[in-house]
């Protein structure tokens, strides 16, 4: 089964957000995401200051059998890149919610309501 | 989809399962990387029941095994394994195969587990057409576990059926094969290791199965497979074969034997100019895919037709086909990955070395 933490919410591409700050919203892929996968071996971000538009892809994440585009959840100004992942990226999958990606400066703060709780999260992936 | 004799055994070792070539097959048992060290290293086992197993028999056995396929099969000794391709009449690959020599009036063949039905009506027509005198019969009731590494052998003989002299017999060298009662036992692989394909009735595969994991074997999935066959430079269907790309210009010329009489697609083999060229390329902090550009002075001369990545070599691997009309420096051609284009390294047989 896969781990779906109650405090965070999700997209239907199997990234999660965590919204906590509202200036800051911390990204990551979930736990099916990893999982499904398999073996990641690469992570490409994209820069401090690019910016992003929702539903657009922003990186990849690769395991050995496939290529999966990363898609910004909401637009936004990357604030952060996680370099930790980029250098280790199999460290997603012992623990793809403790290892974020990208945190985002969210520039329309309407999207959020778009995003999926995890009760509707786990409702798309059983 | 249809599913191996061994499908119960991959759900209860909690494989990952993918479709492949209509059949659900296991990807991954543990990593992939682990599988492919296994394989490089010790022993690993593959479930590769999912391939197209057959039994040609009769007087013009070897004739049709001649004609269907590009290589030479009918001067080719008893117990030799023999790798081939099945042409169209314009010379196109439509699949890979192995005929084994297993007796002086039977021919075993296999074929790629995607292309299986379309090759046997495609013999089955020859048979007809050309009218030769031979019985052609699916083995539908047989399995097939590839047992690969450097410890191959001495896994195989903890196996009661296998710790017999002819196995351990010098003359059972690579590339051939012997016949055991309704067991057929090849030394041949898809891995660049040495090994084992191990043909037989499907109770018997289902328990040389469990006997192999109870003796620590590691099982294997597809995923190492690619990893390793890509490291190997072996071909695959549908990636460096298919209906447009001719033996010739997948760099198999030494599987094609144009002295023989004649052959499906020979004809146009004669006459048909070269259009690609293959390459074996790696590239650092990147894994080439299939579909992705080859650019030289940034134009397009080529696409990549398999990759991965090699922990071996810690750097993608690929292989490619190039047009011919090109001539390219050593160090002159480059991957589009994504939006960049990264310097490709030129390799020459394969990545082992």
């Amino acid at each position: 089964m896969s781990n779906i933490p109650s405090n965070l919410k999700y997209t239907i591409e199997h990234e999660w957000v965590d919204t906590t700050n509202p200036n800051v919203m911390v990204v990551g892929i979930t736990d099916f995401a990893q999982s499904s996968l398999g073996d990641i071996v690469f992570v490409e971000l994209p820069s401090v200051g690019a910016k992003l538009e929702k539903d657009k892809p922003f990186g990849v994440v690769e395991s050995i059998k496939s290529v999966s585009d990363l898609y910004a959840p909401i637009s936004g100004e990357v604030l952060e890149k996680n370099t930790q992942v980029e250098g280790s990226p199999e460290s997603i999958n012992q623990n793809s919610y403790s290892h974020w990606l990208i945190k985002i400066k969210p520039s329309n703060p309407q999207e959020l309501t778009s995003l999926l709780s995890s009760e509707e999260y786990k409702g798309k992936i059983s | 989809m249809k599913k191996t004799k061994l499908h119960s055994q991959h759900l209860l070792a909690n494989a990952k399962m993918a479709p492949f070539g209509g059949w659900d097959m296991p990807i991954q048992y543990t990593s992939i990387k682990e599988e492919v060290n296994a394989v490089r290293t010790a022993a690993g086992m593959f479930d590769t029941s999912h391939m197209g197993i057959a039994i040609i028999d009769g007087d013009d056995h070897s004739e049709l095994t001649d004609y269907i396929q590009t290589n030479n099969f009918s001067g080719a000794p008893m117990g030799k394994a023999v790798y081939g391709l099945l042409c169209n009449e314009d010379g196109g690959v439509k699949d890979d195969l192995i005929s084994y020599k297993i007796a002086t009036d039977k021919t075993l063949i296999c074929v790629n587990a995607s292309n299986t039905e379309g090759d046997f009506q495609f013999i089955q027509k020859c048979i007809q057409d050309k009218k030769f005198k031979v019985g052609f019969h699916h083995l539908s009731n047989y399995g097939m576990i590839a047992l690969q590494g450097p410890n191959a052998m001495s896994e195989l003989i903890k196996l009661e059926s296998f710790n017999i002299d002819a196995v351990k017999n010098a003359d059972f060298k690579k590339m051939s094969v012997i016949v055991l009662g309704d067991i057929y036992l090849a030394r041949s692989g898809y891995t660049g290791e040495d090994g084992f394909e191990i043909f037989a009735p499907n109770d018997k595969i289902l328990s040389f199965w469990k006997s192999l994991e109870n003796n620590g074997v590691i099982k294997c999935g597809l995923g190492s497979r690619d990893v390793l066959r890509i490291e190997a430079a072996f071909p695959l269907y549908g990636h460096e074969l298919n209906e447009n790309i001719s033996p010739l210009d997948a760099g198999l010329e030494k599987f094609v034997d144009m002295n023989k009489s004649n052959f499906v697609g020979k004809a146009a083999l004669l006459t048909r100019p070269l259009t690609f060229r293959k390459i074996l390329f790696s590239i650092p902090e990147s894994i080439p895919r299939q579909g992705f550009e080859i650019i030289l002075e940034n134009k397009k001369v080529g696409e990549v037709t398999s990759g991965t990545l090699s922990s071996k070599l810690n750097a993608g691997i690929g292989m490619g086909l190039v047009n011919t009309g090109c001539s390219f420096a050593e160090n002159s051609l480059m991957i589009r990955v994504r939006n960049r284009d990264i310097p490709a390294k030129l390799h020459k047989r394969n990545f082992l070395k």
